[in-house]
C-alpha cells in the first residue's frame, strides 16, 4: 500500500540575524499510510508541532522531501500548494484562536470552499451538513468564535478541516486545552469521522492512555529527531529509547503506597 | 452600562459636528455672503453686521475669506491623511508579510525619515518644492507616512504567525487574499485612530507651513497664511489675526476630541462589557 504522505529525511533550521540556529527537526523520515492515525509523542519543545506544519506544507524544509500520494510537494507555491491543502488540513490545539475573531465560524468553515469555488447557496448548504456531521446545529454558522465553548469551537475546526474532503488531517494536540469530557466527545467524534471517510490522521499528544487506545502506530521524537517508532502497547509497554521510558514512566499513576500527606490545619 | 452611553452620546455629538464642518467646508464657496477675493470694502473694517468678521487690509470681507480658507486648510489636509494612511499601510503590511530585502531597505528610509523632528524635514522638503500648497503637502506627506508603515508593519508581525492566519492558509487563500481578508481587518483599527488624531496636527503643520510662507500662496484664502498676513496687526487691529485663527482652533479641536472619540470606541477593553 502506497502512503498517503511520506517524509523523507527532513530537516528544518529555523535562523535568526545574530542568534545561533535552531534545530528544530532533523533528519526525520516517517510515512502515513491510508486509513492509519498515527501517533507523535514527545516533550515539550521536541519539535513535534514543527514537524506538522512541514508535513502541512506551512513551513518549508530546510532539507529532505515530503512526498504526497507519491508526488514530491516540497516547497510547493501556487496551485500545486493549494492541492496540497485541499488534501491535508490540520487541527490546532487552541480551537478559538484559530478561527479569525472577526469572522463567523460559517464563514471560517466556508473559506476554502468559497477558495474551490463554490457558490454562496452551496457552501450555505455544506457549511449547515458540516456542522450537524460534527455534532453542532446550523445556527452555529452565524457565532463568532468568541460566543462558542472550547469543546464547541473544536468541532467547528474539524467541520472546517472536513469541508475540503482531505485524505489526511493532522490533529495537533486537538483536546489537550479542553476538559475531559469534551475531550471523550471530541475522540469519538474523531473515530466515529475516520470510520466514515477513511481518513488518516497524524495525532499528536502528551496524552499517552489516548495515544495507546486509538493509534496504529506511534513515533516518539526527543531532542528534534524520531528515536522509536513501533506499536502503540510496544513503545509505551516496552520502550526500548531513553525518551519514550521517561514518557511512559511519567505517564504511571503515582506509586500511592507512599503515605500521603497530610492536609494543613 | 452609563458610562458606555455617556461615551455613545459624546462621541455622537461629535460626530454630528464633525459632519457640520465638513458641510459648512463643502458648501463654503455657496455660503459666503461677499466675493472671499474682491478687493471692494473699506480696508480693515472692525466685525459689524455688514461684515461678520472686519474686513483685512485690502477691503475683503473676511468672512468669507474664513469660509473658503477653511475648504482650502480642511481639504487639504484630508487629501494628505488619505494619502499617507493608504500609503504607509500598504508598505507596512506588504514589508511585514513578506519580509526580506524590500522590508529592510523600506525600514531603513522609515528609520531616516523617523530621525528628523517632522516639521524640520518638511520646512527644507518644502523650500525645496519651492512653495505652494500642493508642494506644502507633499513634503508633509514625505515626512509623514513612515509613522503609518512602521505601526502597521508592526501589527501584521504580530498577527501574521497566529493559528487563525494559518487556518486561512491551509484554506487555500493566496498571499493578496490573506492581506485583505484576515491581515488588514486586523491593522485597521489603530490605523484609524491614528489618521483621525492627525487630521488635527497635520491641519496644523500644513497651516505653519503656509504662515511661513511656504504653502498657499496670496491671493489663495488659506487659515495659516491669512494669519501670516495679519501677525503685524495683532495690537491694533487684531480681528484679522482671530478669525482665521478662531476658525482653525475650531476645526482642530473638533478633529482632535473625535480621534479620541473614535480610539475610545474601537478599545478592546470597552467591547468586552458590551458583548
Amino acid at each position: 500500500m502506497n502512503p498517503v504522505l511520506e517524509l523523507q529525511r527532513v530537516s528544518k533550521c529555523f535562523s535568526h540575524r545574530g542568534k545561533p540556529p535552531v534545530k528544530a527537526v532533523q533528519e526525520v523520515s516517517a510515512c502515513i499510510y491510508p486509513g492509519e492515525i498515527l501517533g507523535l509523542v514527545g516533550q515539550s519543545g521536541c519539535g513535534k508541532s514543527t514537524l506538522a506544519r512541514l508535513a502541512a506544507c506551512l513551513l518549508t524544509p530546510t532539507s529532505g522531501s515530503i512526498l504526497l500520494n507519491g508526488r514530491e510537494v516540497t516547497g510547493a507555491k501556487g496551485k500545486a500548494l493549494r492541492e496540497v491543502h485541499r488534501q491535508v488540513q490540520m487541527v490546532f490545539q487552541h480551537p478559538t484562536a484559530s478561527f479569525d475573531p472577526r469572522r463567523t465560524l460559517g464563514d471560517g468553515i466556508g473559506e476554502s470552499l468559497r477558495n474551490l469555488g463554490y457558490t454562496k447557496r452551496e457552501r450555505e448548504r455544506r457549511v449547515e451538513e458540516l456542522l450537524e456531521r460534527c455534532g453542532l446545529g446550523a445556527e452555529y454558522a452565524r457565532r463568532y468564535p468568541h460566543q462558542v465553548s472550547g469543546g464547541e469551537c473544536q468541532r467547528a475546526a474539524l467541520a472546517r478541516a472536513l469541508a475540503s474532503k482531505p485524505r489526511l488531517i493532522l490533529l495537533d494536540e486537538p483536546t489537550s486545552a479542553l476538559d475531559v469530557w469534551t475531550q471523550k466527545q471530541i475522540l469519538e467524534l474523531l473515530a466515529q469521522l475516520q470510520g466514515q471517510e477513511g481518513l488518516s490522521y497524524l495525532l499528536i499528544s502528551h496524552n499517552l492512555a489516548l495515544m495507546e487506545r486509538v493509534c496504529h502506530r506511534v513515533l516518539v521524537m526527543d531532542q528534534s529527531q524520531v528515536v522509536e517508532e513501533g506499536s502503540p502497547a510496544q513503545v509505551l509497554g516496552k520502550p526500548a529509547s531513553p525518551a519514550a521510558q521517561r514518557l511512559a514512566d511519567a505517564a504511571i499513576p503515582w506509586d500511592l503506597s507512599d503515605p500521603v500527606p497530610p492536609c494543613l490545619p | 452600562m452609563r458610562g458606555t452611553k455617556r461615551i455613545d452620546l459624546r462621541f455622537a455629538l461629535l460626530l454630528g459636528l464633525a459632519a457640520m464642518l465638513l458641510a459648512v467646508v463643502a458648501l463654503a464657496p455657496q455660503l459666503c455672503p461677499h466675493d472671499p477675493n474682491a478687493q471692494v470694502f473699506e480696508v480693515l473694517q472692525p466685525p459689524s453686521w455688514a461684515h461678520w468678521c472686519g474686513t483685512d487690509r485690502y477691503g475683503r470681507d473676511l468672512f468669507s475669506r474664513v469660509l473658503v480658507g477653511m475648504q482650502t486648510s480642511v481639504c487639504s489636509t484630508l487629501a494628505l491623511v488619505v494619502l499617507i494612511t493608504i500609503f504607509g499601510t500598504a508598505v507596512g503590511v506588504a514589508c511585514g508579510y513578506w519580509g526580506g530585502v524590500v522590508d529592510g531597505v523600506c525600514m531603513a528610509i522609515c528609520d531616516v525619515c523617523l530621525a528628523f523632528p517632522p516639521l524640520v524635514l518638511a520646512l527644507a522638503l518644502a523650500a525645496l518644492f519651492q512653495g505652494g500648497l500642493a508642494q506644502a503637502v507633499a513634503a508633509l506627506a514625505v515626512v509623514s507616512w513612515p509613522k503609518y508603515a512602521r505601526l502597521t508593519r508592526s501589527q501584521t508581525l504580530a498577527v501574521k504567525e497566529a493559528d487563525f492566519i494559518q487556518a486561512a492558509k491551509l484554506a487555500g487563500n493566496t498571499g493578496p487574499q490573506l492581506l485583505v481578508r484576515h491581515i488588514l481587518p486586523h491593522v485597521l483599527g489603530p490605523i484609524v485612530v491614528t489618521a483621525t488624531l492627525d487630521v488635527g496636527t497635520m491641519m496644523m503643520e500644513l497651516a505653519g507651513l503656509s504662515f511661513l510662507g511656504l504653502g498657499a500662496q496670496p491671493p489663495t484664502a488659506e487659515l495659516g497664511s491669512m494669519m501670516s498676513a495679519g501677525r503685524s496687526m495683532l495690537q491694533t487691529h487684531p480681528w484679522v489675526i482671530f478669525a482665521p485663527g478662531g476658525a482653525m482652533f475650531v476645526a482642530v479641536s473638533i478633529f482632535h476630541l473625535l480621534g479620541d472619540g473614535v480610539r475610545d470606541h474601537l478599545d478592546p477593553r470597552r467591547n468586552i462589557y458590551k458583548r
